[in-house]
């Protein structure tokens, strides 16, 4: 099959609201050594890419300009230097952007098969908001079967994926959430219990909840007043992840907890770092999340779908937080 | 050789300056079951005692008004569950406190023997200073020979000991500050690149410029307060903060979430002795097969101060507070 020279993709035009999303004609990326060409069906929309939007989060240097961190579709070019992939398969893949477009490069070691039993919507919210999750809290603050985990925001599409994986790896699950219908939401996906952060503190709530010992691990993507609450729910050797601040970055810290804990605190974004950091995340992905989703323990949560052509309107819906689930564009 | 009923301790006489520690007789300790009775020869004094005797920190069991939390000596008695070691053996031990004594029981998995040509003294030295660094440098710095490190108060047992670690996993360049010239010099001397006088210099500038910016790899601070952003500001990527001290006594401290987050920072703290028995068990399975063979070519000798008899325990704390000392200082019985 030949491929087209050109492509619909949807451009950032400016920096600004979701109305500077629009379609335009782009040159097919080239897969360079070790990178797959991959025909898109559907991407998912995620945080950082409103961020890109409305000009506050750059790409990083070589990355496509156009927005997208995941997709799903049909690999239709390979440059040499790819392995465990050929023409014509399906595949899931984790990008450095591109993905609001008809095709996307991504290298070999990022793509994973579609879990059988999922459509190829379902499978492209897998890759950004799984492999954020698998790094932050199983790699980076060492999650383990039995702990009590919290993560904030648990409506989200990070909290949506992080309820049930760490839910299925055996944790105890805690989250919180902004509505009864969200808290609901999160309950049923397998946390124990959600706390409407709108009427509850969670601080006091779990305090409660676990006899005062706290929780063993929290993924916190909210930040600023939260950040001191965490590190005073957290029990000894307690992990908190960050891994965005919507409510602010900077935070006045108990160190006495801190030191007396043994506390630590981590964080990282998924973008800057390196194709064999991505591909490592790749492999404990495929070995320990695959199989769960496969078993049907793991379900992805779609909020909505749009095509691409309505991008705006998915950035819209995200920014409205309204949403419980992934959105979704499909080509 | 039978055990005698009474013993020689130094307790405290409530909280307060050095003045409120005195000699007293107690009952020797039986050992009970996992534990072993050591017959003290040297006793290391930590900053931990000075802590705990005006009344800032107690231990969260065990015996409180007895300070030491390190010895050296010989085994004189073995409780139910022991085997590892047998009476007569000579062995240093991090014990939860009452080391400043004639007798003093310690669960078995805390006590090591004494490195090749080590005497109680020197042995005596080691245990506090080294769980603390392998927990805070090893574990949570997650340190590997060869990283960039930058150690903070450069010239405490912590210090030192953490700068003769870092030197026998690998060549790596370290930092260090401390309070004095002659503290930076000594210091220098242990194979440290540039150790900073943070008196009358700016480590930030100093380190930016000898190093790069962002370059170093873990920071071993026992300051805390100010120093929080400033360490931050010298991290490398997936850089590690550990915080193993809180000498500014300033308790709440703002952290740069985004730095956490973008650099992958990873910042956390460490205290020893809040340990569980089992938690201790696995840093000493985890850190003898390393360090021991290091002790035993004799690549880090404690660095000592001052030897006191056990009755000078007032005058050696009030050592301790000038902060003067470079090395460790020590009881002996």
């Amino acid at each position: 099959m030949a491929l087209p020279a050109t492509m619909t993709a949807i451009e950032i035009t400016a920096p600004g609201g979701p109305e500077v999303l629009k379609p335009a004609k782009r040159p097919l990326p080239v897969p360079k050594p070790g990178e797959i060409l991959i025909k898109v069906m559907a991407a998912g929309v995620n945080r950082p890419d409103v961020a890109q939007r409305a000009g506050s989060y750059p790409p990083p240097p070589g990355a496509s300009d156009l927005p997208g961190l995941e997709i799903a579709g049909e690999v239709v070019a390979m440059a040499p230097g790819v392995t465990g992939w050929k023409i014509g398969d399906t595949a899931c893949a984790l990008t450095s952007g591109g993905g609001y477009a008809e095709y996307c490069v991504a290298p070999g070691t990022q793509a994973l098969p579609i879990p059988k039993g999922l459509t190829l919507t379902e499978a492209a919210s897998l890759p950004e908001t799984f492999f954020t999750v698998w790094t932050n809290i199983f790699d980076r603050a060492g999650l383990k079967a039995g702990e009590k985990f919290l993560v904030h925001g648990g409506s989200s599409g990070i909290g949506v994926a992080a309820i049930q994986m760490a839910a299925a790896m055996g944790a105890e699950v805690y989250a919180t959430a902004g509505s009864a219908e969200k808290c609901a939401a999160c309950e049923k996906l397998g946390a124990k219990r959600a706390i409407n952060y709108r009427t509850e503190d969670f601080l006091e709530v779990l305090r409660g909840i676990t006899d005062k010992k706290g929780v063993d691990v929290i993924l916190d993507m909210v930040g600023g007043a939260y950040i001191q609450k965490d590190i005073l729910l957290l029990a000894p050797e307690g992990r908190l992840a960050f891994i965005a601040f919507l409510g602010g970055s900077k935070a006045e810290v108990d160190f006495v907890r801190v030191l007396m804990n043994r506390l630590r605190i981590v964080g990282s974004t998924l973008r800057p770092q390196s194709v064999a950091a991505k591909a490592a995340m790749a492999k404990g992905l495929r070995a320990n999340i695959w199989p769960l989703i496969e078993a049907g323990r793991i379900k992805p949560v779609i909020d909505s779908t749009f095509p691409l052509a309505e991008a705006a309107k998915a950035h819209a819906r995200m920014e409205s937080s309204a949403h419980i689930g992934k959105i979704m564009l499909t080509v | 050789m039978p055990l005698p009923a009474e013993m020689t301790v130094i307790e405290m006489n409530g909280f307060g300056p050095a003045e409120v520690m005195r000699e007293a007789k107690r009952p020797v300790p039986q050992p009970a079951a996992g534990e072993v009775l050591i017959r003290v020869a040297a006793a290391g004094i930590n900053r931990v005692d000075v802590l705990q005797r005006s009344g800032q920190y107690r231990p969260p069991y065990g015996v409180w008004d007895v300070p030491g939390v390190e010895l050296a000596g010989e085994i004189v008695a073995m409780g139910p569950g022991t085997g590892r070691f047998k009476v007569g053996d000579q062995v240093c031990a991090l014990v939860i406190g009452g080391a400043y004594a004639e007798y003093c029981t310690v669960p078995e998995a805390q006590v090591l023997r004494l490195p090749k040509g080590y005497d109680m003294v020197r042995a005596a030295c080691l245990p506090e200073t080294l769980f603390t660094v392998w927990a805070g440098v090893m574990w949570q710095g997650r340190y590997k020979g060869g990283e960039s490190l930058l150690v903070h108060g450069g010239s405490s047992g912590i210090g030192t000991t953490t700068i003769q670690l870092a030197r026998a996993l690998g060549n790596g360049t370290i930092y260090a500050t401390a309070g004095n010239d002659a503290k930076c010099r000594a210091v220098e001397k242990l194979g440290v690149k540039r150790c900073i006088n943070y008196r009358t210099e700016d480590f930030v500038a100093v380190v930016n410029e000898l190093a790069g910016e962002r370059a170093i790899d873990v920071i071993l601070d026992m300051v805390i307060g100010p120093y929080v952003p400033k360490n931050q500001s010298l991290l490398a990527d997936d850089g590690r903060l550990v915080f193993i001290g809180l000498m500014s006594g300033q308790r709440e401290v703002t952290i740069n979430g985004s730095w956490v987050m973008m650099r992958r920072h990873i910042i956390s703290g460490v205290s020893l002795r809040g340990q569980s028995i089992e938690r201790k068990d696995a840093l000493r399975r985890d850190m003898e097969p390393v360090v021991w063979p290091i002790l035993d070519r004799g690549e880090m000798p404690p660095v000592i101060d001052t030897v006191y008899p056990l009755r000078d325990a007032v005058k050696a704390h009030k050592f301790l507070e000038t902060s003067e000392h470079i090395g460790k200082l020590v009881l002996t019985l």
